[in-house]
């Protein structure tokens, strides 16, 4: 039994990490902004909070804080351009800034180390804490989906000409979106470098930015169980059918282009629509049923 | 040595452009921005590599192989991604999220038919000679580069506004239903605006391969990354755009590199990339020569 | 139970003891390599190979001790650090590995070291940077410090080939790299000469263009090359396309002794000038067991790498033997730091760790002279 909860530990604790990650994609996606910039937050997230912990004696905690405020000043940093454009250009744009993420640190070598990484930082982000942050976000992000700022989002995402209607301020809500996303994407970096002792440029290159919007597209954008049951999907296949593990990034590639044309919700919305008209449609035959019989309607 | 440097500017600049054209085109004719263009231009170069060494074929045969089969790895991207995305009532952002999809499955099958090395062309392949034209030397290899270039741009305006299908692709570049009510099979446009994207692609990748003496399974990202400069500055769906700011920006790297320093050369490239996006969105060539915008 | 039974299970667990203990004569040392990947071409199947030919001659001349064989586990780290990290865990738990060999470079080395030295598995490490031994008592570097060989090539270009000026060019994201090439600018300036300009270029760069340009038209006296052998080649082929003046000498690290530099770089790279810690035609009577060999099985001369993983092996090898029979890890350790005048293949071809745990053997200068390393006096 300890055994297996020694030879899994790491596994899990990686799926904590990027269900982060994926958080900060789908705080992104939700609001309709096709930001991508995800590893680009974690990887500042990630030194920032990697240097605090090991260069300061302000310790993990205000390490994290630090990192996701670093995350949030790059968002509204990256908002300036970008919360008044299209799509595209957005797209271009943070996959653009993940490329200058990575150059930059590897360029910085004094303070991130370049190329040989920043390493042995203690592992401070275990599975208590881990799991701790996950559900802590998570529930943030249910709180917003439920308020005004949620229905915002929901209304751009769907259609930014009715919305822009409707009044309201689409470049201002995508300024939110980058904010939190940043937030969001930067404490999962922070977290990937408190609990794997090392981090390289690399690491926040673009696979992190392809497994992360796999895992969204799989789950599904608008409810919040989207991101986790995605992560945990992308990371548990490989390591249940072993010869899979070797071509990931195949398997990775394939799945978004299926999903996206045959599934474009992701899974659980289309489970949870699928769930809503059964149970809309078992309601109608109810409700005809007892018209049948003569059951007056209430 | 300025004037050298330019040189050398121009001359990657232009391979850039031929790039960026590929994937400009498309964008502007169909909104779709397929980042799986740079695995097209990888693919060229890699089929070209092989036509040499393992068919044995001389380089301007392999050349033409590569952009042929660089052309025909596009069209399936769009047989097999694209159009089923579309009838499916794929949005933009679907097609954003399936070509990075396509782009990792070509990657990955490029890195398992390379085994991940770096290949290089047998020495030699290309003439090494040099002429001193107006006190700088200048290859034979950075004037071909530059002739097929300019060729392959003349042909394309020539495609685009003198012949039939051409002028197809640009009705429904500016309006795809009322181009069909007008009898355009809009099918054949994409598969043509494909071909045609991945052709300049696969000659890009040739080139771009003999020339720095390196073929691998990344070297599309990089190009990609570029490109996407290129294609902002340059106005999307701009044919001259793209050619005069693919060259702009081959030089601004070349100087970077040369004069402060390879590692920033990305940071300035991209930086520029910001700015553009905060005051010009729409490209600076946007306003030249608009006749020559497709969209 | 039943009598029969328990008797059966006396019996079955005698014979499990017996089966687990016949291995005792066998002593397991693992190595990790980069196989696949990015750095394979040039130096995965030439470490395989000599550290099989290894294998054999110690097995061979029971250098272990009398009945002692030696059994190495090798597997393929694909030049990633996590890999690597989670290979050396692999090795120090369920391989039960007496001592660890490999995984190559400073940049795969580096966060290998700090977990050879929490599991307390001795480490050799094929790689040079300083770091690696800091890192803890538990790991060791096999090359030599930059230090020795830049002094020895600056020495020679400032004496022999009067060079004044030069420019330099390295591998800006490699440790090892930007060590080598200070060395190399602080022992040149020594001697009078000055540094021109300084270039840092990338493994994954192609295009030389610009810098080759900058150099070919800076008046300099020679070019100073620090990179992987597949870079520096292509980098040397476009700084000569750039028109680098014939006269110019081309100096470099001894990463240009591998077969692929010289492939790549072709009649660009004639003239080229390194210090070198290995190369086929050296005298000695270990190499040339090891030379014969490897020509032998792959019908090629042996490289560097393949020079490394033989020494490397046979170091391990004399630490075993001399911490005795049955020793455990820590012994070996002990043993590995005492390493005296042991006959390698390497350099001058006696090899010896100083009291700070750095390796000593004496270097020779190369230069490639019509496609073919010729040893310069």
């Amino acid at each position: 039994m300890v055994e297996f909860v020694l030879t899994y530990r790491p596994l899990f604790d990686l799926i904590c990490v990027y269900t982060i990650l994926a958080f900060s994609q789908y705080a992104a996606l939700r609001a309709g902004l096709f930001s991508l910039a995800t590893p680009g937050f974690a990887s500042i997230g990630g030194y920032a909070g990697a240097i605090v912990l090991k260069e300061t004696h302000l310790g993990p905690i205000l390490g994290a804080l630090a990192a996701a405020l670093c995350g949030v000043a790059a968002g509204l940093f990256l908002s300036l351009p970008l919360a008044r454009l299209r799509g595209a250009f957005q797209s271009i744009a943070t996959i653009g800034f993940v490329q200058i993420m990575v150059s930059l640190t590897l360029y910085a070598q004094p303070i991130t180390g370049g190329a040989l990484g920043f390493n042995a930082i203690p592992k401070v982000a275990t599975t208590g804490p881990l799991v701790l942050v996950v559900i802590a976000i998570a529930a943030l992000l249910a709180v917003i989906n439920r308020s005004g700022i949620g229905r915002a989002f929901d209304a751009i995402r769907q259609d930014y000409t009715v919305a822009r209607s409707l009044g309201i301020s689409v470049s201002r809500y995508f300024r939110y979106a980058f904010a939190l996303s940043g937030a969001i994407g930067a404490l999962g970096g922070c977290l990937l470098a408190y609990n794997t002792y090392s981090i390289q440029p690399d690491v926040f290159g673009f696979p992190m930015l392809v497994s992360v919007i796999a895992a969204v597209i799989l789950g599904g954008r608008s409810m919040v169980a989207g991101p986790i049951v995605g992560t945990v999907f992308l990371i548990v296949l490989p390591e249940l059918i072993r010869p899979l593990a070797d071509e990931r990034l195949l398997l990775q590639g394939l799945l978004l282009i299926v999903v996206i044309i045959y599934l474009p919700q992701g899974i659980v919305d289309s489970l949870v629509h699928r769930w809503k008209l059964r149970r809309a449609s078992t309601v109608a035959r109810a409700e005809q049923g007892e018209r049948a019989h003569g059951v007056p309607l209430p | 040595m300025l004037a050298q440097q330019l040189l050398n500017g121009v001359v990657v600049g232009a391979v850039y452009a031929l790039f960026s054209l590929g994937l400009t085109l498309v964008f502007g004719m169909h909104r779709i921005l397929n980042l799986a263009h740079g695995a097209v231009f990888m693919w060229g170069a890699l089929i070209g590599y092989f036509a040499v060494t393992l068919a044995g074929l001389p380089l301007w045969a392999a050349f033409i192989v590569a952009v042929f089969g660089a052309g025909l790895v596009s069209v399936a991207l769009e047989l097999c991604v694209f159009r089923p995305l579309r009838r499916h009532q794929g949005d933009e952002f679907g097609t954003i999220v399936a070509s990075i999809g396509a782009n990792l499955i070509l990657m990955q099958l490029a890195q398992q038919a390379t085994n991940a090395q770096t290949l290089r062309f047998p020495f030699g392949i290309f003439p090494i000679l040099f002429y001193d034209i107006a006190g700088l030397r200048v290859s034979l290899q950075q004037l071909v580069i530059l002739g097929a270039v300019a060729v392959i741009v003349v042909a394309l305006l020539a495609f685009l506004f003198k012949t039939s299908l051409g002028s197809e692709a640009r009705a429904v570049a500016v309006d795809e239903r009322t181009s069909m009510l007008l009898g355009v099979n809009p099918g054949k446009v994409y598969l043509t605006s494909f071909l045609i994207a991945g052709m300049l692609a696969g000659a890009a990748g040739v080139i771009l391969g003999v020339a720095f003496n390196s073929v691998s399974y990344v070297m599309g990202d990089a190009v990609m990354l570029q490109a996407f400069v290129v294609i902002v500055l340059g106005g999307l769906g701009s044919v001259t755009g793209a050619v005069l700011a693919g060259i702009l920006i081959g030089m601004i790297q070349t100087l970077t590199t040369a004069y402060i320093s390879t590692e920033l050369s990305d940071a300035v490239v991209f930086g520029l990339l910001f700015v553009v996006l905060l005051i010009r969105p729409d490209g600076f060539f946007a306003g030249l020569h608009t006749e020559y915008r497709v969209a | 139970m039943k009598r029969s039974a328990i008797l059966a299970l006396g019996v079955a667990s005698l014979l499990w003891a017996a089966a687990g203990s016949a291995g005792a004569d066998e002593v397991v040392i693992a190595a990790q390599y980069p196989l696949s990947g990015p750095m394979a071409s040039y130096s995965g199947p030439f470490l395989r190979e000599g550290t099989e030919i290894a294998i054999q001659r110690i097995n061979e001349t029971q250098m272990l001790g009398k009945g002692r064989t030696l059994k190495v586990i090798i597997e393929d780290n694909a030049g990633d650090r996590n890999q690597a990290i989670s290979l050396m865990n692999r090795f120090a738990t369920s391989d039960n590995a007496l001592a660890v060999l490999g995984v190559y470079g400073s940049y795969l080395s580096l966060p290998a070291a700090p977990v050879a030295n929490e599991l307390k598995i001795p480490f050799l490490a094929i790689a040079a940077s300083p770091a690696i031994v800091q890192a803890g008592p538990w790991s060791f570097i096999l090359i030599e410090q930059p230090n020795d060989s830049m002094k020895l090539l600056a020495q020679y270009a400032a004496e022999r080939l009067h060079v004044k000026t030069a420019a330099l060019v390295f591998d800006r994201a490699n440790d090892a790299s930007v060590r080598l090439k200070d060395s190399f600018a602080k022992y040149l300036k020594e001697r009078g000469g000055s540094v021109v300009s300084e270039d840092g270029i990338s493994a994954q760069d192609t295009n030389f263009a610009p810098i080759a340009t900058k150099i070919a038209s800076e008046k300099i006296d020679a070019l100073f090359l620090e990179s992987v052998p597949s870079v520096a080649g292509n980098f040397l082929v476009q700084v000569r396309q750039a028109g680098l003046s014939p006269d110019v000498k081309l100096l470099a690290s001894g990463q240009v002794s591998s077969p692929v530099f010289r492939s790549i770089a072709g009649a660009a790279a004639e003239g080229i000038l390194y210090p070198a810690d290995y190369v086929a035609d050296m005298s000695g009577e270990e190499n040339k067991y090891f030379a014969d060999e490897y020509r032998k099985r792959s019908h090629k001369d042996p490289d560097q790498n393949a020079a490394w993983a033989y020494t490397g092996m046979l170091l391990l090898a004399h630490a075993i033997h001399d911490a005795g029979p049955g020793a455990d890890r820590a012994k070996v350790r002990d043993a590995m730091a005492k390493l005296t005048n042991v006959e390698v293949p390497l350099g001058a071809g006696k090899f010896s760790y100083d009291k700070d745990r750095m390796p000593n053997f004496d270097l020779i200068m190369l230069q490639v002279v019509k496609g073919v390393p010729q040893i310069v006096k």
